[in-house]
């Protein structure tokens, strides 16, 4: 029997690690189109061989649940992955896109361009439509990720300051929302609040297309820098003494991580608590490398996000829940209960 | 083999310093708080950039170098190093093959190299330990394993024995002795005249951000007194053992 491989982060154990989430999302990607809001015979659907016309029940699956159940798996890829960079950036287990004040910024940037009607903005005889409130949305994320940014290169701003700093304009952030909605007429203060509850409802493939883009992106910029978040753990200067870009790095990661947010809260609202109950999880299963914990947090948010969005539409058939309600349902007991088990905390940060 | 020169002015932190280590050379800084220790150390490993004069290594001139290239001359001890997240003490020295390891993954070399350099820093047995659980003294051998691991010539460590017990500090004196007999040039800043007079041939000493003494350890501690605001006593035991005794 040859001893184990005494390497967490060794290439055999990526390989499986890897590819175990990767089916535990597969399977979840398969089954989940199965279920939704009503009741349909979906296999049947799959094996009549009437034209789409004149087969609802395949037309819900094409054109209703793949598109939502795609949408969940880049939100909860995006969200996962945003919540182990910022964490790995800012030395901050409780760092999280929400947190961080990240996604009250890109809210309200959604918010206002609902409020000042910018998607009916005609722009070279076309109206803006959502591409406005997307837009607004990346605005408002990276302007305050520019400000927590700019308030770490100052020095002056430790870890906890940055944290405070990012609590303090999520905070802002909420009033000057409730500000917007307080001017709002009925229609707007609808939606605007239906959008604030996070929902991946009436999903259509060109939303996707639009989370997909970016937020691909960003994890192609993200992955390659896994090894530099291991060794930014231990503070910039070790860091920098083992050779790391360390300035290079941190704005790619920064820019990548907001643009994540970014480009999910624009299409899907605020959905919360992914950010930090993926990634926690997995850091109790495999450890904190970085270089592992980036992919399968992606697989595993995606799985996650997916698996309680569909719960979201089942649970009260035939009433769908706004999925941010059930994974701050979820998110914030486990994470008052990891607060609370000094176990658990000490295998996750010190 | 390693030239530095260092100037700072500007800030008057450090003035026209001028030093020079070679391979196998255990150098020591001294001073008081504030004498500009921790800065010349930076500025050695490049994280600050001199405002004047400038850091050679070999004839090569330091500034101007990407990190990747520094790391692969020098590893840079900082004297506060903790770790956010559970890393064990093994994946921390790996750490060190950043620059050295060929792919993401670092391979089975860089496993050798690893343990090679945490049984000469006597802390193999912690591997599977995570390191925020460590003790001071073996986090800081563990650290020490990794500058060994970085495999660079000139190795810079800040107060390398700041807070440890005099078992954990003298473990410690002899880690770094192993590895200066292995042709590294060691640079530390010490509080730790005992570490000091033992493990460290040559002795520089700061005063105000100014190289005042710079020597022979043995020669520097006899005149450092009044400059550290003491009197020292120094001696040797029988075995030959130097000490130096603030009175």
């Amino acid at each position: 029997m040859s001893p184990p491989n005494p390497i967490r982060s060794g290439r055999l154990r990526f390989v499986r690690i890897v590819l175990s989430c990767a089916a535990l999302l597969i399977v979840v990607l398969g089954v989940a189109p199965l279920f939704g809001s009503s009741q349909l015979d979906v296999l049947h659907a799959l094996w009549d061989k009437a034209p789409l016309a004149e087969n609802p029940a395949l037309r819900v699956l094409l054109y209703s649940r793949i598109p939502r159940v795609v949408a969940a798996a880049l939100a909860g890829a995006g969200l996962a992955s945003a919540g182990v960079a910022f964490q790995a950036l800012l030395r901050n287990p409780l760092a999280d896109p929400f947190t961080l004040g990240v996604s009250s910024g890109s809210s309200l940037g959604a918010v206002l361009a609902i409020r000042l009607g910018l998607e009916t903005v005609m722009v070279s005889g076309h109206p803006l439509g959502e591409l406005a409130l997307s837009g607004c949305a990346l605005i408002g994320a990276l302007a305050v990720v520019a400000l927590v940014f700019f308030l770490g290169e100052k020095g002056a701003a430790g870890p906890t300051t940055l944290l405070l700093a990012g609590v303090t304009l999520a905070l802002m952030g909420g009033a000057l929302i409730t500000a917007v909605l307080y001017t709002a007429d009925f229609a707007e203060t609808y939606r605007i609040v239906r959008w604030q509850m996070g929902d991946l409802d009436v999903m259509r493939y060109d939303l996707v297309l639009r989370m997909a883009i970016p937020v691909a992106i960003a994890l192609a910029l993200l992955w390659p820098r896994a090894r530099d978040l291991n060794a930014l753990s231990a503070g910039p200067d070790a860091a920098a003494g083992l050779g790391v870009e360390v300035q290079r790095s941190t704005r790619i990661v920064y820019i990548a991580a907001s643009l994540c947010v970014a480009a999910v809260v624009a299409v899907a609202g605020p959905i919360g608590f992914v950010g930090l109950l993926v990634p926690h999880t997995l850091r109790l299963i495999i450890g904190p490398d970085h270089r592992l914990l980036l992919p399968t947090s992606a697989l595993c948010g995606a799985a996650f996000l997916v698996t309680c969005d569909t719960l979201a539409q089942v649970v009260f058939r035939p009433a769908v829940l706004p999925v941010g309600v059930l994974t701050a349902c979820i998110g914030a007991p486990f994470f008052v209960g990891l607060l609370l088990s000094r176990g658990l905390r000490a295998r996750l940060w010190s | 083999m390693d030239r530095l020169e260092f100037g700072y002015g500007g800030h008057r932190v450090l003035r026209s310093i001028a030093l020079q280590i070679s391979a196998g050379e255990a150098v020591c800084i001294l001073g008081e708080n504030g004498a500009g220790k921790s800065t010349l150390l930076k500025l050695c490993a490049g994280l600050l950039k001199p405002t004047g004069g400038r850091v050679l290594i070999g004839a090569e001139p330091l500034a101007g170098l990407p990190r990747a290239a520094v790391a692969q001359k020098i590893a840079y001890l900082p004297q506060e190093c903790t770790h956010v997240f559970p890393f064990s003490a093994l994946e921390v020295v790996l750490m060190g093959r950043y620059v050295r390891a060929r792919n993401q993954f670092e391979g089975a070399e860089d496993l050798s190299v690893a343990e090679a350099a945490m049984a000469a820093t006597d802390v193999l047995a912690l591997r599977e330990r995570p390191f925020n659980q460590l003790s001071g003294g073996e986090r800081r051998r563990v650290l020490l394993a990794q500058a060994l691991a970085q495999d660079t010539p000139l190795i810079l460590l800040d107060e390398p024995t700041a807070g440890l017990d005099p078992a954990h500090a003298l473990a410690l004196g002899r880690a770094l002795d192993v590895v200066c007999s292995r042709g590294k040039a060691l640079l530390f800043a010490t509080h730790d005249l005992n570490l000091a007079a033992r493990f460290a041939p040559r002795a520089a000493l700061l005063h105000q951000g100014e190289l005042r003494l710079s020597g022979p350890t043995l020669d520097v501690l006899a005149e450092a007194g009044p400059l550290l605001g003491i009197q020292l006593h120094l001696g040797r035991l029988p075995s030959g053992i130097p000490f130096a005794v603030p009175t």
